[in-house]
């Protein structure tokens, strides 16, 4: 079903494409293909844990873009870990040739009594406060769980204000409680992006919008999009209004996975015919990256160009490769990202001789939007055993127990921790670093510094004792499904739930 | 409470989870939506990761279905099992935003617990009823309220000597650790035994020996008052309200007379502690006495935007020991009504003529626009957190990020306080000062 981006708050996940954040059972080829014919259950963890949400994803995406501000209509903890300025962030953009100004979130601060009688008026004062101060291009206002519950209804105020204001006002619907499935944040950012900025295209450009998390620019995406004479439109992050006005005259549409990428990207395909790369992806080792350019190539018309290409470059990258392959070859892995990473960053271990004995995805999406089963039939070249987390690093605590893998590769959540207690090293493999023929060998390096430094984590380990119950660590379990541990009477479920009784 | 926030310095009431967190082998249990944790829980630059840290917190990650039909289930079922995951000394159960608005009994789920005898306790954190400075109290009133069985001591059961300290929030101010362990250090050197709960190695142990302390010391401004107070209640226990964080050789000589005398301690001895590090720290001082005394780069006048627990102690160091003016200080916590009128009495009692005028400004733009406006008679020096990064650089001033955020340091286990604490400021100082050379 396609999306409607008439409406004035995205489909959450879950709803939008099935999306499930437990599961255990199966391998890679087992998850796609239940996935694939619709009967795939979301199975309940029976503990979860404070994972991220929407909200935070969310506000991150909107804060992100280039003189923007974000009202944020919630207590002023909502908006805490953004502030700061992030000069990390500010730099990161620097470093990459891109402007960026910081976040500027505005809380609206609520309190008790706004709880009760609403605050719209606050939002009406933050904006002026926002365009008189910062001279902002845009300004997003958003929900969180409070401002929702409590029936703020943001999306009016916004209709106003857009009278009042030369800027774009838009309002994005990412209160956290809102999804289980934080990248639900993404689309609700993407919605609220779609509806203020994007503007219908005037004339085509020899242009391919590129969406990635903190959108570095890459010297190598560059490379090989010039070498079939198109040239990359970074986004999200850091980008400007202006570049919206344009997204619509892109050739094509793509990304480093298909969790960020895809609300936007559908909506370009559905509304302005901007076809959108949602099989094969850059980060997914040599292969996976061939498929990707070939995609594109094919609809810029430079199928032949872009093969010498490949031929060239893969001649200089190959003798490389193998040599560092013939150096990893044998290792094992245990693989924790989201779902994109998961099953793209395997197959560029794959490449490289190392075996994943495990991948914990943290949410599962049968399909991508835009809604072609195929999407995800290609991971059925996968095989290795799967769960789906949440994101809880007891899981990955029990996994690490169960596999003792040689290393343990991950990005972010916090899961590197977990892999020190057991004196395993672990290596962040982090978006566009991991690109092309580039992406392998860098991979490939940084595994090979952590697999052969390991004195950090050894000594680490010697000190560190787990903080689970003895329970826990002796149980064989290595997840928190409720529906495997409750039938064993391990764990309380929610059948005997009194709401759910209530229900 | 502060009305709007731009490039606010606090976080909401739920914050109280690094509170809970720096009590060794406490663990927070969220009653809460998915993200609060991690939003709050101050991060892994804060000393965040490991197996007790926001990532393993449990929480009943509300979503649309317990908004509607509540999530008191949920909430058992989550303590129920958390219980059988994770070893814990105590289980605090923290409530949020979204929780207390569906109007959820979680003080009647985690009191059934405590009745059979596990070791659960409540606190209502919900955000929107006042920030992670305020909440601080509320979840320390709340555990000696639930967690602490025992009756009023009996004079004979209080333990002569024993103090409870409370000084910094815990990982809010990235010095906190670092911090307490001075301070504990320096109540050991002069004779008295102290008792603190945040931090390595102290822990639920420490929690229980509080009942029987001579006195409790609350170093803050204002921050720890309202629990102290509650343990003078509950336990008869009297506290000392020291309100300066001692820092450099001045400030600290004073506070430990000053506890000495409270406490009855002979005070000969002390003299001869605190006359001995004066020496040390002078004789350092006067080594580098040709640079410290330099007057073509180093700022006249100086800034600090922090909480009052720094602007006072920095205002209060870098006045009477180290002898420069200040300019208008900032206190940027949302300080309560009630605690503003002493706290400005205490930027009045400095050995100088200047006055130093406190802010207590929570809303960081009117802020800089302030400083922008000020003449520090030269560089400025500006103290505050990562915000003033950017301002400190459009008026070409000396910066130094001590206070959240802080984005460019990693702060361990440092610290200001004490004599040594002196000159540790004026080693970050001066790396700063000393770059203009380059």
């Amino acid at each position: 079903m396609a999306n409607n981006y008439k409406l004035s708050e995205s489909g959450v996940r879950e709803l939008r494409l099935g999306t499930i954040v437990g599961y255990e059972g199966g391998n890679v080829d087992e998850l796609a293909k239940s996935g694939c014919d619709g009967d795939l259950k979301n199975q309940k963890h029976c503990l979860s844990a404070g994972t991220s949400c929407g909200h935070l994803v969310g506000v991150s995406q909107l804060a992100l873009l280039k003189n923007s501000v974000v009202i944020d209509h919630g207590p002023s903890g909502c908006s805490s870990c953004f502030v700061g300025g992030k000069d990390d962030l500010k730099g990161l953009a620097k470093a990459f040739g891109r402007e960026y100004q910081g976040p500027q979130i505005i809380s609206t601060n609520l309190d008790e009594s706004d709880t009760v009688f609403g605050a719209v008026d606050k939002i009406k004062t933050a904006v002026k406060l926002a365009y008189e101060r910062h001279n902002p291009d845009v300004i997003f206002i958003t929900a969180t769980c409070t401002s929702a519950i409590i029936g703020e209804d943001i999306d009016g105020i916004v209709a106003e204000l857009n009278d009042q204001y030369p800027i774009p006002i838009g309002y994005c619907s990412c209160a956290g409680m809102r999804s289980q499935v934080w990248a639900s944040g993404f689309d609700a950012a993407a919605h609220a992006i779609a509806k203020t900025l994007v503007k219908p295209p005037k004339e085509k450009r020899r242009t391919v919008n590129f969406i990635d998390f903190y959108c570095q620019t890459s010297e190598v995406v560059t490379r090989y999009l010039n070498a079939i004479d198109l040239e990359p439109l970074y986004l999200n992050s850091y980008c400007s209004v202006e570049d919206y006005e344009h997204v619509g005259e892109s050739i094509a549409t793509t990304g480093l996975c298909t969790v960020l990428p895809s609300y936007l990207a559908t909506y370009l395909e559905q509304e302005y015919d901007v076809p959108y790369l949602k099989t094969h992806f850059g980060i997914g080792g040599s292969q996976e990256f061939e498929r990707w350019y070939l995609e594109i190539a094919e609809i810029a018309g430079k199928v032949p160009e872009a093969e010498a290409f490949l031929k060239e470059q893969n001649a200089i990258f190959r003798p490389r490769i193998n040599e560092l392959r013939a150096r990893l070859e044998g290792k094992t892995a245990l693989v924790v990202f989201g779902p994109g990473f998961t099953f793209d960053v395997a197959r560029l271990l794959d490449e490289l001789g190392i075996k994943v004995v495990h991948g914990a995805t943290f949410h599962y999406d049968p399909k991508t939007d835009g809604a072609r089963k195929e999407s995800m039939s290609h991971y059925d070249e996968l095989d290795f055993p799967v769960t789906v987390s949440e994101g809880l690093q007891y899981e990955t605590y029990k996994l690490l127990q169960k596999y003792q893998p040689d290393i343990l590769v991950a990005k972010n959540h916090g899961p590197q921790a977990f892999a020190s207690s057991f004196g395993v090293p672990s290596v962040c493999l982090s978006g566009l670093q991991l690109f092309g023929y580039d992406g392998v060998i860098h991979a490939a390096n940084l595994l090979l510094e952590k697999l052969e430094g390991v004195n950090f984590v050894k000594k680490l380990s010697a000190h560190m004792s787990p903080r689970f119950s003895q329970e826990f660590i002796d149980s064989d379990d290595y997840t928190l499904i409720e529906e495997v541990k409750v039938k064993k009477n391990k764990y309380k479920g929610t059948k005997t739930d009194a709401n759910e009784i209530a229900v | 409470m502060a009305k709007l926030t731009d490039k606010s310095t606090f976080k909401c009431g739920l914050g109280a989870i690094q509170t809970v967190h720096a009590i060794d082998g406490v663990l927070p249990i969220l009653h809460a939506g998915p993200g609060c944790a991690v939003k709050v829980g101050g991060g892994q630059d804060l000393g965040g990761s490991g197996h007790y840290a926001s990532q393993i917190f449990p929480c009943t990650n509300l979503s649309e279905k317990e908004i509607v039909f509540g999530g008191e289930g949920i909430l058992k079922k989550t303590i129920e099992n958390a219980q059988k995951v994770i070893d814990a000394d105590l289980y605090v159960v923290l409530t949020s935003c979204a929780s207390e608005i569906i109007g959820d009994d979680s003080e009647n789920v985690a009191g059934k617990f405590a009745q059979q005898g596990d070791p659960v306790i409540h606190v209502s954190t919900a955000g929107f009823k006042g920030n992670n400075y305020l909440a601080h109290d509320w979840v320390l009133t709340s555990i000696y309220d639930q967690y602490l069985k025992t009756d009023k001591p009996t004079s004979d059961q209080i333990i002569k000597g024993q103090v409870n300290v409370f000084a910094s929030l815990p990982q809010h101010d990235p010095f906190w650790h670092g911090n307490y362990d001075v301070l504990e250090d320096l109540l050991l050197d002069i004779g008295l035994k102290p008792n603190i709960i945040f931090g390595h190695g102290r822990g639920i142990k420490n929690v229980d020996k509080i009942p029987y302390a001579e006195f409790n010391l609350v170093v803050n401004p204002w921050v720890g008052l309202e629990s102290v107070q509650f343990l003078e209640e509950k336990f008869g226990t009297p506290f000392f309200h020291y309100p300066n964080l001692p820092v450099g050789a001045y400030e600290t000589t004073k506070f430990l007379l000053a506890v000495a005398e409270y406490a009855g301690l002979d005070l000969e001895p002390i003299r001869e502690y605190t006359e001995k590090n004066e020496r040390k720290y002078y004789y350092f001082i006067e080594r580098f006495a040709n640079t410290l005394l330099e007057q073509r780069i180093m700022a006249k006048r100086f800034t600090v935007v922090a909480d009052a627990q720094y602007s006072l102690a920095f205002t209060r160091y870098l006045v009477n020991d180290f002898g420069i003016n200040p300019q208008k200080q900032y206190a940027t916590e949302d300080v309560p009504e009630k605690h503003r009128d002493n706290i400005r009495e205490l930027f009045q009692d400095l050995n100088t003529d200047y006055d130093a005028e406190i802010s207590f400004e929570t809303d960081g733009f009117k802020i800089h626009e302030e400083i922008k406006q000020e003449d520090y008679l030269g560089y400025p020096l500006i103290i505050g957190s990562a915000w003033e990064k950017p301002i400190s650089a459009e008026v070409d001033a000396y910066y130094l990020n001590v206070t959240w955020p802080i984005n460019e340091r990693l702060v361990i286990n440092s610290s200001y306080v004490g004599y040594d604490g002196g000159l540790n400021l004026l080693e970050d100082i001066y790396s700063e000062v000393l770059q203009r050379y380059e």
